[in-house]
């Protein structure tokens, strides 16, 4: 029972399930994709990039570029949002949403990789 | 560089752990707190002013309460980001000036820097262990033949005696402070890099230099490796997995001292021939022969009197351990630095004194001391420390023995000039008149105030091109025709050829008017810019053929065409 692979794994997975949580839902509904979920999603996929660091296998290696990966795609929406709603003329359309929303299904992806590669590494061991 | 990388990501992780939780927990507040009600609606921050308030607050900035003014339940929690994210950076900041004074940290920087600069060496370097005494000549030897070297040495003080002397270097000497008997070091410090092409272990310690001569026959096998030892155990120990040079200092000062009591023109020849080129020759003092008084049964008086006795020279010895073994025949229990010591051994009779103690204070008493007793002395004193060098040098003895620079003086002659062992190996077995004739004879050709150059012109296609085209197109090339000047055809270059070689057939001082054929090798000695133009002639088809034909040829196609000159007139020569 080892304390650092629970915290390890569970902010893993955290930040895939709440990825996922942000991502579902009509694609340019703003009232489906609420800002508070995409503010969590980013802490805890934060969070999890940092536990990454210092791992010197090979494995860990790429379970941290993968994080990396889906910090940059969820920053680039939050600037999306952030950009739309104080900058432009506009304020937020629903191709405005739509784009956000696809950004963050990138990192959903990026996060999906991430937790098979736990997966593979936690079979690996059993072996 | 991943080292440094993985340690500074290791260290991180909490600081951004801290600073993270600190501004989700500072954006979500700040985004949930209500603001100053405005028609009689609750108004709400917004995450992207959320984050604008914290980053200047957090990094003490303080812009002010953008983009509107606080309500009072704002401000409370305002409060409460400034001291928490204020503190959480303040530990940011002080883990990162930590890490970058951790020591284990900056040695993991020292290293990848001296790294990274022996890997960007392009040209062959050598690699030396050991910074003592002669680990610094030695330097300072090579680098004069802009030679590059590498430098390990176990003790930090000694390398920073390196970087200080490195602005008197022609050029740049990396230095490392690590252990050399450890192989991954060694590998650091460039053992196998392709283009090492020598160790040199010299080191204080036979064990270690044993270590370091395995470790580069075992991890690289192609490097040639000289090592210092002083023990007859260590020696042939060192000697058995191959290594190609094994020095002693103690063993090499003594063989010159006996050549130069066998053989005063020899040793004339050798240490005029092996100076370094350039600079001035002071004929060396020659020892005469007669008794000898060797003061200090070490290993260095140990082979002296050897060397002294094959010499048929009597010795006396005066040693203050009573337990050497076997003790010398005739031996003087004493120090030699009492006037009754030496007048028991007999000095008022001898011939030369040997202060050979490991303890420079005794040698110089002892030589103090002689001296006063008889005036007419020929004095060698053996200098231990280079600290000592101002009292030795006012002490005005004929020879002054300071093993670090026989060392230095020693490998530099083995890795500079090579040829030139060759050659004073196979003049060795002529006798003192035939050297004496052959020193006359430099002194009439080049001159011996200064040091020559030694150099080998080789007929082959990368060092001498234009006479192997000579040779190839059939004409006749002979040594004389390299000792002219290119420039001026009158006149003789001040050089002599010493050595020639065929193959495996050498010959000592070959005859001016030797053929030559592809792949002959001969040894040159000149003064100055002699080397230079006899390179260019070998360098340059034009110029050689200038001599060959013992005319001006016109240098451009057209002036050729023009003057009506033919390329078959060389048929003349």
């Amino acid at each position: 029972m080892n304390l650092e692979k629970v915290i390890f794994g569970f902010f893993i997975v955290l930040a895939l399930t709440l990825n996922f949580g942000f991502f579902i839902g009509e694609m340019n509904n703003p009232s489906h994709h609420p800002v508070y979920e995409l503010f969590v999603v980013i802490v805890v996929n934060l969070i999890a990039t940092v536990l990454k660091f210092g791992d010197r296998t090979q494995i860990g290696a790429v379970l941290l570029a993968t994080s990396l990966v889906a910090d940059l795609q969820l920053i680039a929406a939050a600037l999306v949002w952030a950009f739309a709603v104080n900058i432009g003329q506009v304020g937020m359309t629903p191709e405005i949403m739509a784009s956000i929303v696809s950004l963050s299904g990138g990192a959903l992806l990026a996060n999906i990789v991430s937790v098979i590669l736990l997966i593979l590494e936690t079979i690996m061991i059993l072996r | 560089m991943d080292q440094i990388i993985w340690l500074i990501l290791r260290r991180m992780r909490q600081p951004l752990l801290v600073l993270i939780g600190v501004y989700s927990v500072a954006v979500l507040g700040m985004v949930l707190v209500p603001g100053i009600e405005q028609d009689g609606q609750k108004t709400h921050m917004d995450f992207f002013h959320a984050i604008y308030f914290v980053s200047y607050t957090s990094t003490t900035i303080g812009f002010g309460e953008l983009p509107t003014t606080f309500s009072s339940s704002q401000r409370m929690w305002a409060m409460v980001c400034i001291y928490m994210s204020v503190i959480g950076w303040i530990y940011s900041i002080g883990a990162i000036l930590t890490l970058i004074q951790d020591p284990t940290f900056r040695q993991a920087l020292v290293e990848r820097r001296f790294a990274n600069s022996v890997r960007k060496i392009k040209e062959p370097f050598y690699l030396l262990c050991g910074y003592g005494e002669a680990g610094v000549a030695l330097v300072q030897a090579l680098t004069h033949y802009n030679i590059r070297v590498v430098v390990i040495d176990k003790n930090q003080d000694r390398i920073n005696e390196l970087s200080l002397h490195d602005q008197k270097f022609p050029v740049f000497v990396p230095g490392l402070c690590a252990d050399a008997e450890i192989p991954q070091h060694m590998l650091e410090a460039g053992l196998k890099h392709p283009s090492c092409s020598r160790v040199i272990a010299l080191t204080e310690s036979d064990a270690i230099n044993l270590k370091i001569a395995i470790t580069s026959k075992l991890l690289n096998p192609k490097l040639k490796v000289i090592a210092r030892s002083g023990h007859e155990g260590t020696k042939s120990n060192i000697s058995s997995f191959g290594t190609e040079n094994i020095v002693d200092a103690f063993e090499i000062f003594a063989e010159t001292i006996a050549l130069a009591l066998h053989s005063p023109d020899h040793y004339l020849l050798r240490e005029f021939l092996s100076g370094i080129s350039g600079t001035h020759f002071d004929k060396p003092p020659v020892p005469p022969r007669g008794m000898w008084i060797v003061c200090g049964y070490g290993r260095f008086g140990r082979y002296l009197v050897n060397h002294l006795e094959d010499e048929h020279l009597p010795t006396v010895v005066i040693e203050s351990n009573d337990q050497v073994e076997p003790p010398p025949h005739g031996m003087i229990l004493g120090r030699g630095t009492e006037a009754n010591t030496l007048i028991e051994a007999g000095i008022k009779g001898a011939a030369g004194i040997i202060a050979g103690t490991d303890n420079d204070p005794n040698n110089l008493s002892i030589i103090m001391t002689a001296r006063e007793l008889n005036p007419d002395l020929f004095i060698v004193a053996r200098q231990n420390s280079e600290a000592n060098a101002a009292l030795f040098e006012a002490l005005d003895a004929n020879i002054v023995m300071n093993p670090g620079q026989v060392l230095a003086k020693n490998i530099r002659g083995l890795v500079t000039m090579p040829k030139l062992s060759e050659f004073l190996e196979r003049v060795s077995q002529y006798d003192n008149e035939w050297a004496r004739g052959l020193f006359n004879r430099l002194e009439k050709v080049v001159g011996t105030d200064i040091v020559p150059d030694i150099w080998v012109i080789k007929v082959t296609e990368d060092e001498g091109p234009s006479i192997l085209k000579a040779i190839s197109r059939g004409n006749e090339v002979r040594i004389e025709h390299l000792m002219i000047d290119p420039y001026q055809r009158s006149i003789d270059l001040k050089a002599l050829p010493l050595l020639f070689a065929r193959g495996e057939d050498l010959r000592l001082m070959p005859a001016k008017i030797t053929t030559l054929r592809i792949d002959d090798r001969i040894l040159f000695c000149g003064v100055g810019h002699t080397y230079q133009r006899m390179r260019l002639l070998a360098n340059d088809d034009y110029l050689l053929e200038q001599i060959l034909l013992d005319r001006d040829i016109p240098r451009s196609g057209v002036m050729r065409w023009v003057l009506g000159y033919k390329k078959d007139a060389q048929a003349e020569i």
